[in-house]
C-alpha cells in the first residue's frame, strides 16, 4: 500500500491496476465505478451478472483475492492492485472446469442468470473446504438465489464437482 | 433510483489511522467513513445520496485485529471482517454467543465485506451482533484529533440508526470484559429466509453456580428502536435457581417489557410471542455449552 492519501475526485477518471483471470490491466475509472459495472462495461466481461445491486441475490460474485466478494458493492478506485477471478477465468486450454461440467451433467442451469455466481461461491467453497456435506454447501450458498428454484441440482452438481476435484488431486 | 449505478462522491483513502483522522478534522461535517460498504453503498443507491466525500477506511491494517487476554478482556478492531469472527478461535472459546451472530450472518459474501465496527456504527436495531455486545457489557472506543474516549455500548445508540458518534470521530474498536471459565452464552435470531434481516434475536450471557444464576444479562435484537437489554429480567433471575419454571416466568418478564413494531417482516404480536421462545432457546444453548465446557 503507498503511503499517501489518495484522493478520487468525482467525475475525474483515475488510472487503477487490476488483475483480471491473471490478465493485468491498467484501467481508468470513476470513483463511484462499481467493479461489476468496470468487468461488464470497460472489459466486456458480461458473464458476472447484476442482479438486484444491494447485496441481497449474489449474482455478481467475484473473487478478489482469491474470496468471494460481491462486485455490485465494491468500489473498483478501492481496489488498485487487486487480483480479480471472474466466470470467464475458469476454462483452462478450452476445456470447461470440473465445476462448470458438473452444472452441464447435473442440467443444473435453468435460465442461467444465476449460474455464474453459484460458480464462483462454488469454486470458493471448494477452495476452502475440499469435500463439503450438502448441509455446508446450502449454507455457503444461502445468499446466491435462484429464481427457477433449482437449486437441487445446482446442490448435485457441487457434490459431484467437490468429487472430482478431489479426484484429480489425489491422481 | 438505480441500484446499477451508485451517485457520485469523492473518495479519499488514507494509508493510516492518523492520515484518516487528520482528514475528518479537516471536513468532519462533509466526510463520511466508508468500510465494507455493505449497507452505506446500498443506502447511496436506493437514496441517491451523492455528492459527498467518502472516506473509504477498510483496508487499514491496524483496526484489523481480534485479541483476548484473560486479564485484560478483548478487543476487536473495528474493521474486522464478520468472516474473520466466524472464523475466530479466541472468540469460539470465551464468547461463543459471537459465532453463533456470525456464522449465519447474511450471506457469505458479505462476510467477507462487512466489518463490526459498520456494524455498530450503523446501529441498526436489526445488528445481528449488538445484542451479543450489550450482554458481553462492551464499549466502544472512539478516536478524534482530539481525544481517545470509551462509550458504554448501552449508552452508545440513541435511536434507529443513531448513535453517540461525533464529527470527527472514528470508532477504532470494541472491547469486552473477560469472563470467567464458568460463564457460558447464546444467540438466537428468528429470520424469515436465511439471509432476511432478523425479526427478533436474543443474546444472554450466563453464570451458574450452586445450582443459581450467579450472572445473567439477557439482550434483545428488533424489538424496540435499539437493541435492549432487558434488566428487569436480569434482576428477577439473579440468585434464582435454575428451574423451568424460573426460567419460563423470566421469559413473560422480558415479553412484557418489549415494545416492538408491526412491519413486513412481522406483527408486533407475533415478534413479542417469538421474543419468549428466542429468549427460552439461548438459554437452553448456553445451559447445554455450560455442561460441555
Amino acid at each position: 500500500m503507498t503511503t499517501e492519501t489518495r484522493i478520487h475526485e468525482a467525475s475525474v477518471n483515475q488510472t487503477i491496476r487490476l488483475t483480471v483471470n491473471g490478465d493485468r490491466y491498467e484501467l481508468l475509472v470513476l470513483s463511484n465505478d462499481t467493479l461489476l459495472n468496470v468487468l461488464r462495461n470497460n472489459l466486456q466481461l458480461t458473464g458476472t451478472k447484476y442482479g438486484c445491486g444491494t447485496g441481497d441475490c449474489c449474482a455478481c460474485t467475484v473473487q478478489v483475492d482469491g474470496r468471494p466478494m460481491l462486485s455490485c458493492l465494491s468500489l473498483a478506485s478501492d481496489l488498485d492492485g487487486a487480483s480479480v477471478t471472474t466466470v470467464e477465468g475458469l476454462m483452462k486450454g478450452g476445456n470447461l472446469h470440473p465445476i462448470q461440467e458438473s452444472f452441464v451433467e447435473h442440467g443444473a442451469v435453468q435460465c442461467g442468470f444465476c449460474t455464474p455466481g453459484m460458480i464462483m461461491s462454488i469454486k470458493s467453497l471448494l477452495e476452502e473446504n475440499p469435500d463439503p456435506s450438502e448441509t455446508e454447501i446450502r449454507h455457503y450458498l444461502r445468499g446466491n438465489l435462484c429464481r427457477c428454484t433449482g437449486y437441487r441440482k445446482i446442490v448435485d452438481a457441487a457434490l459431484s464437482a467437490a468429487k472430482k476435484l478431489n479426484k484429480a488431486r489425489d491422481q | 433510483m438505480s441500484t446499477r449505478v451508485l451517485p457520485e462522491f469523492t473518495l479519499i483513502v488514507p494509508p493510516t489511522l492518523e492520515a484518516a483522522i487528520a482528514i475528518l478534522a479537516e471536513r468532519p461535517e462533509q466526510s463520511r467513513i466508508l468500510a465494507g460498504g455493505t449497507d452505506m453503498l446500498v443506502e447511496m443507491k436506493c437514496h441517491d445520496r451523492g455528492s459527498e466525500t467518502l472516506v473509504k477506511i477498510s483496508r487499514l491494517a491496524e483496526l484489523n485485529f481480534i485479541t483476548y487476554e484473560s486479564a485484560r478482556g478483548l478487543a476487536i478492531g473495528a474493521l474486522t471482517t464478520i468472516r474473520a469472527i466466524a472464523d475466530s478461535s479466541a472468540l469460539k472459546q470465551n464468547y461463543p454467543l459471537m459465532l453463533d451472530a456470525a456464522r449465519d450472518f447474511a450471506n457469505i459474501q458479505i462476510m467477507n465485506m462487512g466489518t463490526i465496527g459498520g456494524n455498530v456504527c450503523n446501529a441498526s436495531p436489526a445488528g445481528d451482533f449488538l445484542p451479543c455486545l450489550l450482554a458481553m457489557n462492551a464499549e466502544v472506543v472512539l478516536q478524534s484529533a482530539a481525544e481517545q474516549r470509551t462509550v458504554k455500548l448501552s449508552e452508545f445508540f440513541t435511536g434507529p440508526r443513531k448513535s453517540q458518534i461525533r464529527p470527527g470521530e472514528i470508532v477504532v474498536a470494541i472491547t469486552a470484559p473477560a469472563l470467567s471459565t464458568l460463564h457460558s452464552s447464546a444467540f438466537v435470531r428468528f429470520t424469515r429466509t436465511a439471509e432476511d434481516l432478523a425479526k427478533v434475536s436474543a443474546a444472554v450471557v450466563l453464570c451458574i453456580d450452586d445450582g443459581k444464576f450467579s450472572d445473567i444479562r439477557i439482550a434483545l435484537g428488533s424489538v424496540a428502536p435499539t437493541p435492549i437489554r432487558v434488566l428487569e429480567a436480569e434482576d428477577f433471575l439473579k440468585d434464582q435457581a435454575v428451574t423451568d419454571a424460573v426460567i419460563s416466568k423470566a421469559a413473560k418478564i422480558v415479553q412484557s417489557g418489549i415494545k416492538p413494531i408491526s412491519d413486513l417482516r412481522s406483527t408486533a404480536d407475533y415478534r413479542t410471542d417469538i421474543t419468549g421462545v428466542a429468549f427460552k432457546q439461548a438459554i437452553a444453548i448456553a445451559l447445554a455449552r455450560r455442561n460441555i465446557q
